[in-house]
């Protein structure tokens, strides 16, 4: 299965984005290329839906990673829900699950 | 007019001569038959006389008379030959350009710049390479019975180079009259040649700063070098010059990628008391030899060993030079602290500073462990986790358990959360630690199937007797016969043997011998 990426409208600062299919080497630059462009139009929390999302590799880990960090130089943030199966499992054994944890009661994560 | 005229009678006898005939002619004279004059050739139409080409024709005239028309060619003659020749000399520049274009291995350049000197440049061609360290290297090319050229090497000392090839070196040409061909046969290097039969031209090949080395060409008298021989040698000179300086700078620069790469290699585990290790390793990128993962131990001053295995974000040289850097901060903290769970807080903070730096989202995920023998044959592990898939014990029951090792990525946020594990290996009893490669490892029948923990684990099952050494190399097996196609992660695998009392290995028939065994047998206990 390809691999894409949506967003929706931006919600003030925060821009929602939804991920399909497979994330990995070849992919990650496309995911990269959307965060850059979003993050220059001004945007600067990101809340990433990955209920589609079937594969993700370091490579994918390494795209967020980077993204909530250049969001965090600026105040924001890059959070992930809806994460399941095998992308889920990545992201517990990287203990990335707890770092990138969405609180969706406050909208305010840590 | 250029062409003279010579007209017969009906006997053949000469009536006329024009005076550009008589010039062309002087044999030939009026009132006598013109057989007479006996030139040579004159019939064929095509002829040298008195040094001059020259082309005839017979008309037939009225009343059997006939005339001849004799044409001077001889620089017409000698422009196509040159024209021709420059062809000849064009088209050999054109195959050497060919032959010698591509970067290949220095000696390999080498030997074909003379195999392709002889025969256009000379019966044999003697390329003398700038010496290193106070020796030469000679490649000779060598005309056989059978027309191939025959081509041999050599070494030889700068103190018994002949001085016109030690002039040649250091960029100079040494002109033919420098007893060229007597220097050379008294070095050996003209076989069947005399230095009375033979004509040698010495050119130096140009090189970056100082030449690359020296051409010497030789060849039968009978064959002078004139001056556009001279001119053929030094351009194809230039070219081999070109050549062999590429393909100088070529290995320099595979040297330092090589030393560099090894510099990058995992470094196989210390031998430690009590314990076995076993190794596998394989790049995605197989021609690199190098990659994400890592693994490496040291030895502590308290008798144990710290070990550890992982996987940085990434791919190839990149992420290769990455994973030499965590290699030496490992080397270098581990003396100051060896609490695995601090130790990966420490290389955290430190990984986290260069992160920010190059701002890639880089990160590792890996294994950190302590190793120390017990007093019952076996071995404490205390286990610290940062992301990384949890290690795999093969107890002496059969049963593989997976170690409840949590953590997060090294590298990514200040003061991460580090999962701590202490396991007790009894002697015989080993524990796995892998990368990624192995688990994400696709194919299977459908092709995209990954081969996963589970699969991981039906493949070591019941091999809790087998060598560290072999059950590391199974895991590579049976990960690459389960890629559909070849093409795979990073793959390392570290597994570690508690090897019980007096550093005995519980021997496998399958055992790969190794230091750690003897060839007393030892079962370990049940």
């Amino acid at each position: 299965m390809t691999f894409s990426v949506t967003y929706a409208e931006r919600d003030g600062d925060t821009a929602r984005l939804r991920l399909s299919g497979e994330l990995d080497l070849s992919t990650a630059a496309e995911l990269n290329a959307v965060l850059d462009r979003l993050a220059a139009a001004g945007a600067h929390r990101f809340l990433v839906d990955l209920s589609d999302l079937t594969f993700c590799d370091s490579t994918g880990i390494a795209a967020f990673v980077r993204a909530d960090n250049r969001a965090a130089a600026r105040g924001g943030w890059l959070r992930l829900t809806g994460a399941t199966g095998r992308v889920h499992r990545v992201l517990q054994v990287t203990g990335l699950a707890e770092v990138l944890r969405h609180d969706s009661d406050t909208g305010n994560p840590v | 007019m250029r062409e003279g005229l010579v007209v017969c009678d009906a006997d053949d006898v000469v009536r006329h001569v024009s005076p550009v005939a008589e010039r062309l002619l002087p044999e030939v004279t009026a009132g006598q038959p013109l057989a007479v004059a006996a030139v040579p050739g004159l019939l064929s139409g095509d002829f040298t006389h008195h040094g001059r080409r020259l082309r005839s024709r017979r008309v037939a005239l009225s009343s059997g008379r006939s005339c001849w028309y004799v044409e001077d060619v001889t620089e017409t003659a000698s422009r196509a030959d040159a024209l021709l020749a420059e062809r000849a000399r064009s088209a050999f520049l054109a195959v050497v350009g060919e032959k010698l274009g591509n970067p290949l291995h220095p000696d390999r350049a080498a030997s074909a710049v003379v195999r392709l000197a002889v025969p256009t440049l000379g019966e044999v061609a003697v390329l003398v390479l700038a010496p290193r360290a106070g020796r030469a290297r000679w490649w000779r090319a060598s005309l056989a019975d059978d027309e191939t050229p025959v081509v041999d090497n050599g070494v030889v000392s700068v103190a018994d180079l002949p001085p016109a090839v030690v002039h040649g070196l250091d960029g100079a040409e040494p002109h033919a009259v420098d007893w060229l061909v007597e220097q050379a046969v008294e070095a050996g290097w003209l076989p069947g040649l005399t230095s009375a039969d033979a004509c040698a031209r010495v050119v130096p090949l140009p090189g970056r700063d100082v030449p690359a080395g020296v051409l010497l060409v030789a060849r039968r008298a009978a064959r002078w070098y004139e001056d556009a021989d001279v001119d053929l040698v030094r351009a194809f000179a230039a070219r081999a010059g070109a050549a062999l300086t590429t393909a100088l700078l070529y290995r320099d620069q595979a040297e330092v990628a090589d030393t560099l790469q090894a510099s990058l290699l995992p470094v196989e585990p210390a031998e430690a008391t009590g314990v076995q290790w076993g190794t596998a390793y394989r790049p995605a990128r197989g021609g690199l030899r190098i990659g994400g993962d890592f693994y490496g131990s040291h030895r502590l001053t308290d008798g144990g060993s710290l070990f550890f295995l992982g996987d940085v974000s990434g791919k190839g040289v990149e992420a290769a030079v990455f994973t030499g850097q965590l290699r030496q901060c490992l080397h270098a903290l581990h003396r100051v602290e060896t609490n695995p769970g601090r130790l990966l807080k420490l290389l955290n903070d430190a990984l986290l500073e260069t992160t920010q730096v190059y701002d890639r989202g880089r990160f590792a995920t890996m294994v950190v462990g302590v190793v120390r023998p017990c007093r019952d044959g076996g071995v404490t592990l205390t286990l610290a986790g940062g992301g990384h898939l949890p290690p795999l014990v093969l107890r002496n029951s059969g049963e593989v358990e997976q170690v409840p090792l949590r953590g997060m990525l090294v590298g990514v946020v200040p003061d991460p959360r580090v999962g701590e594990q202490t396991v007790h290996l009894d002697a015989g009893e080993t524990c796995l630690l892998y990368s990624d490669g192995v688990t994400e490892a696709r194919g299977g029948r459908r092709g995209h199937e990954q081969f996963g923990t589970d699969r991981l684990v039906t493949a070591v099952t019941g091999c809790q007797r087998m060598p560290a050494p072999a059950l590391a190399e199974r895991i590579e097996q049976v990960t690459c016969d389960w890629l559909a196609d070849g093409d795979h992660d990073d793959i390392a695998v570290l597994a570690l043997r508690a090897t019980g009392p007096a550093g005995r290995t519980p021997r496998h028939l399958h055992a790969v011998p190794d230091r750690a065994t003897t060839d007393e047998e030892r079962e370990a206990p049940a």
